[in-house]
């Protein structure tokens, strides 16, 4: 039966910024905001859309992500007629391929698309934080009859080399798109957020795949070939929370924005809808001791809490033992911190040991990642 | 465990008071995050029992609403089963509202299993058990039922429950009322939870009507225990507690909660406690936060003083509120300058006008659902 919308998440992704986080799963997989991973938010934002096909394109450690995603029970794609994919790279009669970019995964997950008969694929970044639906870019892209509509936000002229950027006409039309540029002419930065016509996209992606010069990504190959041919590209000024948490500071920042002190009207707030679905461990209610003291903080349950809590996201499974301090902290899964332990400016990766007395960057000058098997950072 | 088959029985669940008004037991919040039925499932579930169906008296759809999707508690929703039974025909005639009409009327249940065992458990004991053990010790007795009790020092905690008095060889002598004449002497407590073999269950319920239509399961099987066979007692060693007040919800609540005392002995890494998921956030915790000796369930928002308290989910407690040895239900809201101490709140109580409000330890104040005070 054919489809309007299917949703496909390129979540195949080391995050090698995140350092030891995504030794052993991908950047999409990594705790966030002491209950959620960062894959959550696109998922969710995907259901909320009412949109009931996705594929999730798994490459780098796809063991725990493949698992997490299982038929998408936990987003709600498991009701009638929907589907919920990990689609990681496979044998196939040509031979076996690992995925060469990202318009490469989508190209080589063109049986499943046409499986599907979509009238629009939807493209997404699964490493990104934000709340969102994508109702409205899509009935934009209908209604301008674009080949493809590319999510973008104003970004400070300062940061726009960083980025992807997109230079528009006065009815938002875009006239080029050019990728990290040195010296930027405007400041609307792509979101790595893709509405494409299916019929467009796919005769892309097939002259692409013949292109032996090709690096096979979407903003470097696609869309650049696509403005070539005057094909039409509409920009979908986003305006809202939006954050790329690719490195150890960014990750840490974003956790912190969810704190009562630090959170404005524009940042995430989990009551509000659209509702951010995650994996509702089987935990006991939180606890607080006798001795403990928490302030402005965000605890999961599970977690036991004897010391003291401050500006820090504590996720389920947690003890803090009586007498150890942690603040302005990201405590992952499972962690265990010992009695009189201080954890400042710091992630603990899940499953950690902070044994008794430990000091953890006492300094306070930058943020620290400890993980289970003591990585030096 | 595919041999057995378990009932669970809410048809002679207590009434806590005005807390069961307008709610079985079964779906009275507990702890939190819980409600009481989520102990005897997940007793059965960890146990490997995953054929249940659950006779219900009433209030089916406080029953339905918190037991959401059956994967909330099977392990795999193919091979498992669970279900709500009612007695449609009760309905106009209530002192037939039985479990043994109950299960008469839809004793499909029982002809299309191939069990060769039936555990009936109710929901107002709670503890936490293996049932497996149970199952076995029943089936290496070799009787056609078997009792489960418990033994305590603490009688008058348990007045209005059955004492077994168990004879050398392990079968029941005898059935008695806990009453004041019990003060200080060990008993054994009946848990009113039964191993029955299939076969003979079907056949006591086809010999009900005979014995007598008003009877329950529990009455029924005490009968029979005292005219025509032998019972077997399968002794629980570990804790177990029997809500029948309001004022042992609130006692045992706490009691319980002490991570270090109460709660090891109904919770457990081993054991999963499954509950139905509500996609809350984490606890929010305000600068102004001053949280001690509780426990608090996820969505809840706090930015005042909590002492010695249970917070269920989506509680708001502001800044200069105070709540101290207080049980709130999901959505209790306590605004600025509100101070609550021996509260049991049940859902969506807002607190923002009278400054004090309060009960005692022995007596707790009770508010009902969705009142302002």
């Amino acid at each position: 039966m054919p489809r309007k919308v299917v949703a496909m998440i390129l979540a195949g992704g080391k995050g090698t910024r995140l350092k030891a986080l995504t030794k052993k799963i991908a950047k999409p997989a990594v705790y966030f905001g002491g209950k959620y991973r960062i894959i959550d938010f696109c998922l969710s934002n995907v259901a909320n859309s009412q949109i009931d096909c996705v594929g999730v394109l798994t490459q780098y450690e796809s063991v725990v992500l493949n698992n997490y995603i299982s038929n998408g029970q936990i987003w709600g794609f498991d009701g009638v007629n929907s589907t919920c994919a990990a689609l990681p790279p496979r044998q196939t009669e040509e031979g076996a391929s690992w995925y060469k970019g990202t318009a490469d995964a989508i190209a080589q997950n063109i049986d499943f698309l046409d499986d599907e008969e979509p009238e629009y694929v939807l493209i997404l970044s699964g490493d990104h934080i934000y709340k969102t639906t994508y109702t409205d870019m899509i009935n934009l892209h209908i209604k301008t009859k674009a080949s493809c509509t590319i999510s973008v936000m104003e970004v400070d002229w300062k940061e726009a080399s960083r980025f992807g950027i997109l230079e528009v006409d006065t009815k938002d039309n875009i006239t080029k798109f050019v990728e990290k540029p040195k010296e930027p002419k405007s400041n609307l930065a792509s979101m790595g957020v893709y509405v494409f016509t299916y019929k467009d996209l796919r005769k892309a992606l097939v002259e692409d795949m013949k292109n032996p010069n090709s690096s096979h990504d979407f903003g470097k190959d696609i869309i650049p070939t696509m403005l070539k041919e005057n094909k039409k590209l509409v920009a979908y000024r986003f305006s809202g929370y939006w954050r790329d948490v690719g490195t150890l500071e960014s990750l840490h920042t974003a956790n912190m924005e969810l704190l009562p002190s630090r959170r404005t009207e524009e940042t995430i707030h989990f009551d509000e809808y659209p509702i951010i679905y995650s994996e509702d461990t089987h935990s006991l209610p939180q606890y607080i001791g006798k001795e403990a003291a928490v302030k402005d903080s965000l605890i999961n349950q599970g977690a036991q809490i004897y010391g003291s809590v401050e500006e820090s996201v504590i996720s389920n499974e947690v003890v803090v033992m009586p007498g150890a301090v942690v603040k302005n902290s990201v405590i992952m899964p499972g962690v265990k911190i010992g009695r009189d332990a201080v954890v400042t400016n710091a992630i603990i990766g899940p499953n950690t040991v902070i044994n008794d007395k430990e000091v953890v960057n006492k300094t306070e000058s930058e943020i620290v990642l400890i993980d289970k098997e003591r990585s030096l950072q | 465990m595919n041999n057995v088959l378990a009932l669970v029985d809410l048809h002679n669940s207590k009434k806590i008071d005005v807390l069961t008004e307008q709610r079985e037991l079964a779906s009275t919040t507990f702890l939190a995050r819980y409600a009481f039925i989520d102990y005897a499932l997940s007793n059965l579930i960890n146990s490997g029992i995953d054929d249940i169906s659950i006779l219900a008296r009433s209030n089916f759809r406080s029953i339905s609403k918190h037991l959401g999707p059956v994967s909330t508690y099977l392990k795999n929703t193919k091979t498992g089963f669970l279900n709500v039974l009612m007695n449609e025909k009760a309905i106009p005639s209530p002192q037939f509202n039985t479990d043994v009409h109950n299960l008469q009327e839809n004793d499909y249940i029982l002809y299309d299993s191939n069990c060769k065992y039936v555990l009936i458990t109710p929901v107002h004991f709670v503890y936490k058990i293996d049932f497996q053990k149970v199952i076995d010790e029943h089936a290496a007795s070799g009787k056609v039922i078997s009792v489960l009790y418990g033994t305590t020092n603490e009688p008058s905690e348990y007045a209005g429950c059955h004492k077994i008095v168990v004879d050398a060889i392990g079968n029941a002598q005898k059935f008695d009322v806990i009453s004041e004449d019990d003060k200080n002497k060990e008993v054994n407590v009946s848990l009113e939870t039964y191993v029955v073999n299939m076969e003979f269950l079907k056949d006591i319920l086809r010999r009900a009507k005979d014995i007598s239509e008003l009877f329950s399961l529990d009455e029924l099987f005490r009968y029979i225990a005292h005219y025509e066979n032998d019972m077997n007692c399968i002794k629980h060693d570990g804790y177990f507690r029997c809500f029948d007040s309001l004022a042992k919800y609130y006692k045992y609540s706490f009691e319980i909660m002490d991570y270090k005392n109460g709660a090891d002995k109904i919770f457990s890494t081993d054991n999963l406690l499954l509950t139905t998921t509500h996609n809350s956030r984490p606890v929010l915790y305000g600068k102004n936060a001053d949280v001690r000796q509780s426990i608090v369930a996820n969505g809840s928002t706090i930015n005042g003083k909590v002492r010695h308290s249970i917070l269920s989910r989506d509680v708001v407690i502001e800044e200069g509120a105070s709540v101290e040895d207080c049980i709130l239900f999901t959505h209790t809201v306590v605004k600025k300058g509100v101070h609550l101490r021996n509260v049991v709140a049940d859902k969506r109580c807002v607190f923002e006008t009278k400054e004090n409000v309060s009960g005692t330890k022995d007596e707790p104040l009770y508010v009902k659902r969705g009142a302002i005070i």
